[in-house]
């Protein structure tokens, strides 16, 4: 381990430049304030880290939807990638905590929401139930600490409440994930037609799980990348049909919004707005769709990750493009997000993939443990080259 | 029940002295931000303006919307419309999550960005003075009788009166009647010059803007109910399945034995 | 332009992590190329005879046979290791166990093709993945009880067509056993060829079916 330390790989070297920056960034931002470390201004209150609240939040829709298929709907055969999927699920969480408090003018009375509440306020709903999942993940994620410490008691106790916190969970997660999307509903006069509809909520909950799927399956190759483990081809390309599905279901309800709305026309106005839906559909939509509905690709092991990818990227624009680009117009103004935003921003990736990586190295993450402790040789599942 | 206070603006009266702008920042203890009150913004350091779009003179503040969508969002219930009409702001409740900026449909409220302790900045109608019953300091300090303060529901007749009166005058519509579900602060434009041409927000619906969350938030209980149900159900009815199937198993070895 | 520069920053670090990967002269597992698996990547060493059941034998002397498992297992699974291993001085008949290969965390037998007594057994490699099959890889010396050895096995010579039905066979049998052949490592674009390692992923009751199939 000490050996490993020292020793400098390329992406060591990125990522400690990129958190360095990062913290000189974070003691900028706390002590000069958001004046001069950000490029929001008065018509453009919200930026870049708005916009990765609503992705990094996206990304964890893995972790619902796969605690529904494994523990609610029992279909066993998807556990293994359960607990790597609650894990990245409670990681993109706390990014989006941790962005929240750099984003927040006063971050030191983030506790207000717990006593101040405004029942009328999305933000507030969002709020709650971000605290309370983030909860939840902690707790179904807590069994593989457990495990690790051999504490068997607690263990159990947990494991007699699970399927109450799963369902919880995934009560909280279907509220919230809508919810962020209800965020932008009342603002219909400010944004650009393409991105508002009244059924914002359906979308953001449609795309969650969508790209929480490919998310699951863009991790597992990247957990295969570093830590050399197998990938489980069979069951991430059924996910990807899962994903796929969504999709569809999005589509035919955007697509079908605009017509209804009389919006059709502006797909085919040619300002910066339509080229970034365009670009969003495209990648988000219609290039994974054509992966991943045919077998032949949705089985290749190199389609399959290339799928994954534009659907995540997909996800990426379309939560800036819903709260960035669609309400730039009538701002009035332009905004272009500081250096300081940019490296925050990159430092609570660096942190949250350090974060991951950390905890499949000392915890079971890939490996459940049995409560009777039937498994023995727990260093053999990994392959010899990890 | 108390009536409600409001202001009206006539464009066609303003000749854009600024005493109002003056007068607002000396109520509110605001610095003075520009020398020239015709090329100041609306900031931090101050509520009110007095634009000039084209000869035609026109103030911005806020409009102390009926149903005020910076009340609805504000998780942290940091805005409140008062009995009497003002839209009043508690900063100490405040996180600095900016919906209310990004939420309001006129784009009022401003923010100390350089502040490390920032509040969010807004027109509150000189609350206090309205509660001695005092005017608002724009109105007691505008000479031609541009804006006017009163009771919201003889200055709505008010504004309806001069149109009618002088339809050549006037453009036929008041702007903060409707929008947005009708508004404290009415504008009256000169014919022929649109309210868009004054800068102020298009397309702003007729209905209050925190219905449209209303409506999603309302339906989240029946959401979270049914949602257990059936999520409860699918856990039973799956458990079962693999249980029936297991036996099954068990039972086709047993006779193969 | 901001979700642009989001995606591009997203795009370059994928990009960049793949070349880093290059330079480390590892692939990333999205674009792992498998060796194809096919008859010319097996080479059959003269003198050895290759048995039905996938196990060669070597004379080194007379009354003295080497065994071990041959190229065509040890390629399909990628790591396999020889583990229970016949005891020095017990008798084998055909078709005994004579030793069972470790595939991941799952075993699979291997049976004698012929009658004997084990005389010594290679206990350097047991434990470890064989790499050289007909070297170091072997597994026991046994003393067979006929010293005709050609009705059991077959030469190199024989061989070619063997495992060219063996191949045949191997590709039936993975898309009779496996949900999905393409990811065990059927490539459909160049014509179903198998990669090496294509049995690698097999679960316990695929390795079942592939012992009663191929090893007896």
């Amino acid at each position: 381990m000490k050996a490993n330390l020292l020793k400098f790989s390329f992406w060591k070297v990125v990522g400690i430049i990129l958190v360095t920056a990062g913290v000189y960034s974070s003691i900028y931002r706390f002590t000069h304030g958001l004046q001069e470390s950000t490029g929001l201004s008065d018509t453009f209150p919200w930026g870049l880290w708005t916009g990765f609240k609503l992705w990094s939040v996206c990304l964890a829709g893995g972790g619902f939807t796969l605690c529904a298929i494994t523990h609610i709907f029992n279909i066993e055969q998807f556990k293994p990638l359960a607990r790597p999927s609650i894990l990245m699920a409670f990681i993109c969480y706390l990014l989006f905590i941790f962005a929240l408090l750099f984003d927040l003018g006063k971050p030191l009375d983030i506790w207000h929401v717990m006593i101040m509440w405004n029942f009328n306020s999305v933000m507030f709903e969002v709020a709650w139930c971000v605290m309370l999942y983030t909860t939840v993940l902690f707790l179904e994620f807590a069994p593989t600490i457990l495990e690790r410490f051999h504490l068997t008691k607690t263990l159990k106790v947990i494991k007699k409440v699970s399927l109450v916190i799963m369902i919880i969970g995934v009560l909280l997660s279907t509220m919230h994930q809508s919810s962020l999307g209800s965020l932008f509903l009342i603002v219909p006069a400010k944004m650009y037609p393409l991105w508002y509809s009244p059924l914002l909520p359906v979308y953001f909950y449609f795309s969650a799980i969508a790209t929480g799927f490919a998310m699951v399956i863009f991790g597992s190759y990247q957990s295969a990348r570093t830590f050399g483990r197998g990938l489980q081809l069979t069951l991430l390309s059924k996910l990807a049909l899962y994903s796929a599905i969504f999709t569809i279901a999005l589509i035919v309800i955007r697509f079908t919004d605009f017509a209804v709305n009389g919006k059709l026309q502006y797909l085919f106005v040619p300002v910066q707005e339509t080229y970034l839906f365009w670009l969003e559909v495209v990648i988000g939509y219609f290039l994974p769709l054509i992966i991943f509905m045919q077998k032949s690709l949705r089985t290749n092991r190199k389609w399959l990750y290339i799928g994954s990818v534009l659907v995540v990227a997909g996800a990426m624009l379309n939560r800036m493009n819903t709260s960035i680009t669609s309400l730039l117009r009538t701002s009035n103004t332009t905004y272009n997000p500081s250096i300081y935003e940019v490296s925050i921003t990159l430092m609570l990736v660096v942190l949250g993939i350090f974060a991951f990586k950390l905890a499949v190295e000392y915890l079971p993450v890939f490996d459940e443990v049995e409560l009777d402790e039937k498994v023995t040789d727990m260093g053999e599942a990994l392959p010899d080259e990890a | 029940m108390t009536k409600q206070k409001g202001l009206l603006f006539d464009s066609t009266l303003c000749v854009g002295c600024g005493e109002c702008y003056s007068a607002c920042k000396t109520q509110n203890n605001l610095k003075k931000t520009s020398d020239d009150c015709m090329k100041d913004h609306l900031s931090n350091e101050t509520y009110t303006v007095v634009e000039d779009h084209q000869g035609n003179f026109v103030r911005k503040l806020c409009m102390h919307c009926e149903s005020p969508t910076c009340v609805s969002v504000c998780p942290v219930g940091a805005f409140q419309k008062t009995e009497l009409g003002p839209v009043v702001y508690d900063a100490d409740k405040c996180i600095g999550c900016r919906y209310c900026m990004q939420a309001c449909p006129h784009s009022i409220p401003r923010y100390e960005w350089s502040s490390l302790t920032p509040r969010v900045r807004k027109c509150i109608m000189c609350s206090d003075r309205v509660q001695q019953g005092l005017p608002t300091a724009c109105s007691e300090a505008c000479q031609p009788g541009a804006t006017i303060f009163g009771d919201i529901e003889d200055l709505r007749a008010e504004a309806k009166k001069r149109i009618k009166d002088s339809p050549d005058q006037y453009f036929p519509e008041i702007f903060g009647l409707e929008e947005g579900g009708g508004t404290n602060v009415l504008v009256l434009s000169k014919a022929g010059v649109s309210f868009d041409q004054l800068g102020f927000a298009s397309r702003i619906p007729k209905e209050a803007l925190p219905e449209l969350t209303a409506n999603v938030l309302e339906k989240l209980p029946t959401v979270v109910s049914t949602g257990a149900v059936f999520l409860g159900g699918m856990y039973w009815l799956t458990k079962r399945k693999n249980e029936i199937r297991q036996e099954k198993l068990n039972n086709d070895k047993k006779e193969s034995l | 332009m901001v979700p642009i520069l989001a995606v591009l920053t997203f795009a370059l670090f994928l990009v960049v992590d793949y070349f880093v990967l290059k330079s480390q002269k590892k692939e990333h597992p999205a674009f792992m190329t498998f060796p194809v698996f096919n008859k010319s990547s097996l080479s059959i060493p003269i003198n050895y005879l290759l048995s039905k059941g996938h196990i060669w034998l070597s004379k080194i002397s007379d009354g003295q046979v080497k065994m071990g498992v041959d190229e065509f297992i040890v390629k399909a699974f990628k790591r396999i290791q020889l583990v229970d291993l016949a005891v020095a001085g017990t008798e084998v008949k055909k078709g005994d166990v004579v030793f069972r290969g470790k595939v991941g965390s799952n075993l699979i037998n291997f049976h004698s093709p012929i009658d004997g007594k084990v005389l010594s057994v290679n206990n350097e490699s047991t434990g470890k993945n064989i790499s050289n099959p007909y070297t170091d890889g072997w597994g026991l010396v046994i003393a067979p009880a006929s010293n005709n050895l050609s009705t059991f096995a077959q030469t190199a010579e024989k061989a070619g067509s063997w495992l060219d039905n063996e191949f045949k066979r191997l590709k039936d049998f993975l898309s009779l056993h496996t949900e999905d052949p393409e990811l065990v490592g059927i490539t459909m674009a160049d014509g179903g060829n198998i990669t090496e390692g294509v049995a690698a992923n097999f679960n316990e009751k695929t390795l079942d079916a592939f012992e009663k199939e191929f090893l007896s």
